[in-house]
């Protein structure tokens, strides 16, 4: 049976793989005059026609829930805190 | 009887690590075990040693194995740890056993290898060891035509660095342009056409199909979907991945992108045990998801932190807003977090602000033009990413804005900030103030302001 560490990481490196190809292809629409090619990669249907619409039409505010829930995102992680006005901090004292 | 650190690796990380332990704890005994034969160089700089835009590889070196000796570190050379046993706190090398209290990971990465036929053949080099180096550079003499697998920063700058030493240099990749995993097309753009400049012809959008030997176990072409490419030697320039083997047979946990997982203090799963550097995944300061094979850089700055906890203190690493740079051709090319095409692969919302504006008064002789890209959240406008490209200055705006998109600056406070006005080193109007102010006339135009 495969570790369920090993079944995340497939999971990760096929979703972003899929992602980006498409992102790729929003790219090129975008910038047409780039100077781009057409990317090569050869594709799973199921994932380019099912997964990546579907994704695409998640809120991202949902999507980062999922992610959380999911144990996508790290853990035991502080984030410093992103308000303009928040003043730097000197690190606590042993 | 003093504590005992044992640091395996010894890139940026691992010396970073040991080095401030043993500052930071004079009494601890830090052994650092390495499986090569110098330390302390920069590999970063080997491409530019073959383009002879550096003279000589001993240029690179930074300190010697003597010196840290001098500091008091036990400098285990050419000596690989084989295994590590976390219960009994001990590394087995060269059929010795030895004990430790504390440890710090930093074994690096080691590089992706093409998964199409041929790839052992002979003729095949990848870019790491300073040694090999030396001596592929010497057989750079006398070749002729190189083919550079892989568009990633180091496959950019090895590609050019070539075309620049008189090569002729074919550049492959699947993918749709240079740098394509983190850069925009229309920043790719100039990239593309320096490359060219510099001799290189550009093959993307071209699978590779396999390398072709000729009958003496030696790379003679590549094959590829655009046809077959005659080469003397294929430099591959693949993606990182994390070298964890020993740490994940000990039973250190491995995360979602295959790097060991760490918390802020750089502690991996097993108490007692710190990793660091490119065999490490962090989290994105923006989204929280781990990611890895960052810049040397970072791998420094991880290591100090885990050297100075293993040694007692507490220091916390910050989630990561990743700020590169890098010269593609005679092209300065640079961001930070995210540009469009990954924040739209990842499904975050953006607003683009975008300005051109010149690196110093442009009458000054040596002026280049600065073309600004910043992403934004939508509504509060604080700063998510940015992409910016020319010549001077490209390096320290990326540091800049990625610090202060860590401190949640928005559009409105790159609008209006102060900047230093010079004719030699700055212009009246910086670019990425122009960059912002445009992106907000844009937004109150489109009645979103």
């Amino acid at each position: 049976m495969s570790e369920p560490g090993g079944i995340k990481r497939r999971f990760r490196a096929t979703t972003e793989r899929y992602l980006t190809i498409a992102a790729f292809e929003a790219m090129r629409g975008r910038y047409p005059d780039a100077g781009s090619r057409p990317p090569a990669y050869r594709q799973n249907a199921f994932w380019s026609r099912v997964f990546v619409p579907v994704y695409a039409r998640i809120p991202w505010s949902v999507k980062q829930k999922v992610m959380k829930a999911s144990g996508m995102t790290a853990r035991g992680w502080t984030p410093p805190p992103r308000e303009p006005g928040t003043p730097w901090r000197p690190p606590a004292p042993k | 009887m003093s504590e005992r650190l044992v640091v395996i690796g010894g890139g940026g990380a691992g010396i970073a690590a040991a080095t401030i332990a043993k500052r930071v704890a004079p009494d601890m005994k830090v052994t650092l075990f390495t499986e090569f034969e110098d330390i302390a160089y920069s590999p970063c700089g080997i491409p530019f040693v073959h383009g002879r835009e550096i003279e000589k590889f001993e240029n690179l070196f930074l300190s010697t194995v003597e010196r840290y000796v001098e500091d008091g570190l036990d400098m285990r050379m050419e000596t690989t740890v084989t295994d590590l046993d976390l219960d009994k706190r001990t590394v087995s090398f060269k059929g010795q056993t030895e004990g430790f209290d504390k440890l710090v990971i930093a074994t690096g990465f080691v590089w992706e290898k093409p998964s199409v036929p041929g790839a052992n053949l002979d003729g095949l080099h990848y870019v790491k060891n300073i040694r090999q180096a030396m001596e592929f550079d010497k057989l750079l003499d006398d070749m002729k035509k190189a083919v550079v697998i892989g568009a990633t920063p180091l496959g950019v700058e090895m590609a050019g660095n070539l075309g620049h030493r008189g090569l002729e240099v074919h550049f492959v990749d699947e993918g749709p342009w240079a740098l394509h995993e983190v850069l925009d097309p229309d920043v790719a753009q100039p990239v593309h056409e320096s490359l060219e400049k510099r001799g290189v012809t550009l093959h993307f959008g071209t699978t590779l199909n396999e390398f072709l030997g000729d009958g003496n176990g030696r790379v003679r072409a590549v094959s590829t979907s655009a046809g077959e490419i005659e080469c003397d030697v294929v430099i591959v320039c693949l993606h990182k991945l994390p070298n964890n083997d020993l740490a994940a047979a000990a039973g250190v946990k491995v995360g979602s992108t295959g790097g060991i997982m760490v918390n802020e203090r750089m502690e991996t799963s097993v108490p007692g045990v710190w990793a660091a550097g490119d065999v490490i995944e962090v989290p994105h300061g923006l989204t929280l998801i781990p990611i890895r094979g960052l810049t040397g850089s970072h791998a420094y700055a991880q290591g100090r932190t885990a050297g100075a906890n293993a040694a007692g203190e507490h220091r916390a690493y910050d989630p990561v807003w990743v700020p590169w740079g890098l010269v593609g051709g005679d092209y300065t090319i640079g961001g930070f977090s995210l540009g469009e095409t990954l924040a739209t692969a990842v499904g975050v919302p953006y607003v683009v602000a975008k300005g051109v504006g010149v690196s110093r008064a442009r009458y000054f002789p040596g002026a280049t033009r600065t073309n600004v890209k910043l992403l934004a959240e939508p509504g509060t406008l604080k700063l998510i990413g940015a992409q910016i490209h020319g010549g001077e200055g490209v390096k320290e705006r990326c540091d800049f804005l990625a610090f202060t998109a860590k401190r949640g600056a928005t559009l409105h406070d790159i609008a209006w900030m102060e900047n230093i006005y010079s004719p030699p080193i700055g212009a009246l109007f910086e670019p990425m103030a122009i960059a912002a102010q445009n992106g907000l006339a844009e937004l109150k135009k489109a009645g979103q302001l």
